[in-house]
């Protein structure tokens, strides 16, 4: 079995559209300022992604909103559960602070998060610009590059696995796909991604290298790339899941019927 | 027993509670959160006619437990899965203690899982004996998030989890249930990486882990551990449910599990009262793979879930099925 159908991760149809999140002007903020200045926010933090389901937080519906203040910028987040991992938690608000403050025009940047075991913790850590390991001292043994490292690695084996099946809907026969290139990789944004992601990992990018790499980043025997694409189908349909579930249970948590459909 | 088109299905529910989550047993927002989670997955994932209200879900009677499991439920036979939480309720949230009393009332229906936490030293590998012999317990529910103090949770590597490993295996209690959890330390980590039941698993052969929610959201890790490890199992809890709304991406999580274990290797569970096992039962019968998914996944026989639905568990707890509903 292998990438033929490319079934997994269609799922239920593509993911809907959720509101936009509320921009509010803070005192003595004009309203086009803030405008023009929280737009700004929406857009870099839509470059922010979730690290287990590598989607973007504002399309996950986890950017509640973003408050513009004369001398700062608050990023309120929310989540699906209240013990949604602190590590994961951490690493989407401090990406998030880091996003804001690139285009908050010198204002300080905070981000909230409510309604969650750890929301203060975080919310003070991260706006005070502190490492997950002092934010959360006695608990964590390290940062969390590793984590992160590792949760790239498991979206590297489902975009590859993405951009596969695409090649096999298009002809491609299973034996081909372990001789395939970058360079016949589709235009698109899964190849975008992909291509990303393997950058993100020091993963050779140029055309001519393997399409299908292992998980160490290695090219491989066509028995190894099967397998590599067996895992990216597995993946994609956990990943999926995961997706779905943090949807729905953010949407009956908030009653927010557009991220629930 | 549940009968549909002339087959009849066993049912082992392999994953049931009877949990206090009252306002007044909340000891601290972690209570309250804990049980608002559990409720949104409730009404999430079940049908509407199934939603209860919050207060009926944060406490049932035990007499509508027994109805909704083997009256209209079709359950032949449940296993209790404590999960003590007494950090997050004063008296804890579903203790050994709590089930014991309804499962010796109704030893026809309920079998009864004790639990253990290697934190718990000498005095726990002593109280495991005592379980076993006061309950004869055959299973421990294992929930390695559970904190204690400035402890945030342990891992089956452990040392001290080894002891308690090898203390089952000596009592004749083979089967160990895994359930992961979001809070567990160090918060750095992983923490549904189910790495450890790999280590623990290969160590202890005469052992079956049975991995609750199938180890969702970590189902690839989950599958990669049960090809290598042949007494690992997948315990359907959180994923069946996904048939009512999402039947394509349950498809596609049944279409993986039964390629990586194959049918003999995954257990229904309803997590009642998260969900109620009649719904799930008539749905799954009725369910089959969709057409387009089954180059890939092939079709799920009755066989399969005959035994999916009861015959497996039945199988590690060494419970009795009728032969109208055995398979050959």
């Amino acid at each position: 079995m292998a990438a033929s159908q490319g079934g997994a991760g269609c799922g239920e149809g593509e993911p809907p559209a959720v509101a936009a999140p509320a921009i509010v002007a803070g005192e003595g903020v004009e309203r086009g300022e803030a405008e023009r200045v929280g737009a700004g926010v929406l857009v870099a933090l839509g470059g922010v992604r979730d690290p287990e389901l590598d989607e973007p937080l504002p399309d996950l519906g986890f950017v509640e909103g973003v408050e513009v203040h004369a001398e700062r910028v608050v990023v309120r987040l929310r989540l699906p559960t209240f013990f949604c991992a602190a590590n994961f938690t951490y690493l989407m608000a401090a990406d998030a602070r880091d996003a804001a403050h690139a285009v908050a025009e010198g204002r300080s940047v905070a981000v909230t998060l409510d309604d969650h075991f750890v929301g203060e913790e975080v919310s003070e850590g991260v706006s005070d610009g502190r490492a997950f390991s002092e934010t959360f001292d006695r608990l964590a043994e390290e940062d969390l590059d590793e984590l992160r490292r590792h949760f790239r690695r498991k979206a590297h084996t489902v975009r590859q696995w993405t951009v596969a099946s695409e090649l096999s809907r298009r002809g491609w026969s299973h034996g081909a796909l372990a001789t395939a290139r970058v360079r016949d990789a589709p235009a698109g944004g899964g190849t975008e991604r992909l291509l990303a992601l393997r950058a993100e990992l020091g993963y050779d990018t140029g055309p001519d290298s393997p399409l299908v790499l292992g998980p160490d980043g290695r090219a491989m025997s066509a028995e190894g790339v099967s397998l590599a694409l067996d895992l990216g189908r597995l993946t994609a349909v956990s990943m999926s899941a995961n997706t779905t579930l943090c949807r729905g249970l953010l949407g009956v948590r908030y009653g927010l019927e557009e991220v629930r459909a | 027993m549940y009968t549909k088109d002339g087959e009849q299905y066993f049912i082992v529910d392999g994953h049931v509670h009877f949990w206090d989550a009252s306002p007044e047993n909340q000891a601290n927002k972690y209570g309250r959160g804990w049980i608002d989670c559990f409720y949104d997955y409730h009404r999430n994932l079940s049908p509407a006619e199934y939603v209860w209200p919050i207060e009926r879900f944060e406490r049932y009677s035990e007499d509508g437990m027994m109805e909704d499991l083997f009256g209209k439920g079709y359950v032949d036979v449940a296993i209790f899965q404590p999960t003590a939480l007494k950090e997050f309720y004063h008296r804890g949230f579903n203790t050994v203690e709590q089930d014991a009393v309804v499962a010796e009332r109704h030893p026809e229906h309920f079998i009864l899982n004790g639990s253990f936490d290697p934190r718990d030293g000498d005095a726990g590998l002593e109280q495991l004996a005592r379980d076993r012999d006061r309950y004869g317990i055959r299973g421990v529910k294992l929930y390695t998030a559970e904190w204690r103090g400035d402890s945030r949770g342990w891992s089956l590597k452990d040392p001290e989890a080894k002891r308690y490993l090898e203390r089952c295996a000596e009592l004749g209690i083979e089967n160990i249930h895994v359930h992961k959890g979001p809070t567990i330390w160090p918060l750095n980590r992983d923490a549904f990486d189910v790495a450890d039941v790999d280590d623990a698993a290969s160590s202890f052969p005469e052992l079956n882990f049975i991995v609750e929610h199938v180890g969702l959201p970590r189902l690839e890790d989950f599958c990669w551990i049960g090809v290598q490890e042949k007494n690992v199992y997948g315990g359907l809890s959180v994923a069946l449910p996904f048939i009512h709304t999402r039947p394509r991406y349950f498809a596609q999580i049944i279409g993986e599990l039964l390629y990586w274990l194959g049918e003999d290797r995954i257990v229904f569970g309803s997590d009642y009262a998260i969900w109620e096992p009649k719904w799930l039962i008539e749905r799954f019968v009725d369910f089959q793979i969709p057409e387009d998914l089954q180059g890939e996944y092939g079709e799920i026989s009755t066989e399969a879930k005959r035994k999916i639905l009861g015959l497996n568990e039945a199988r590690l707890y060494g419970i009795d099925v009728p032969a109208t509903a055995s398979v050959a």
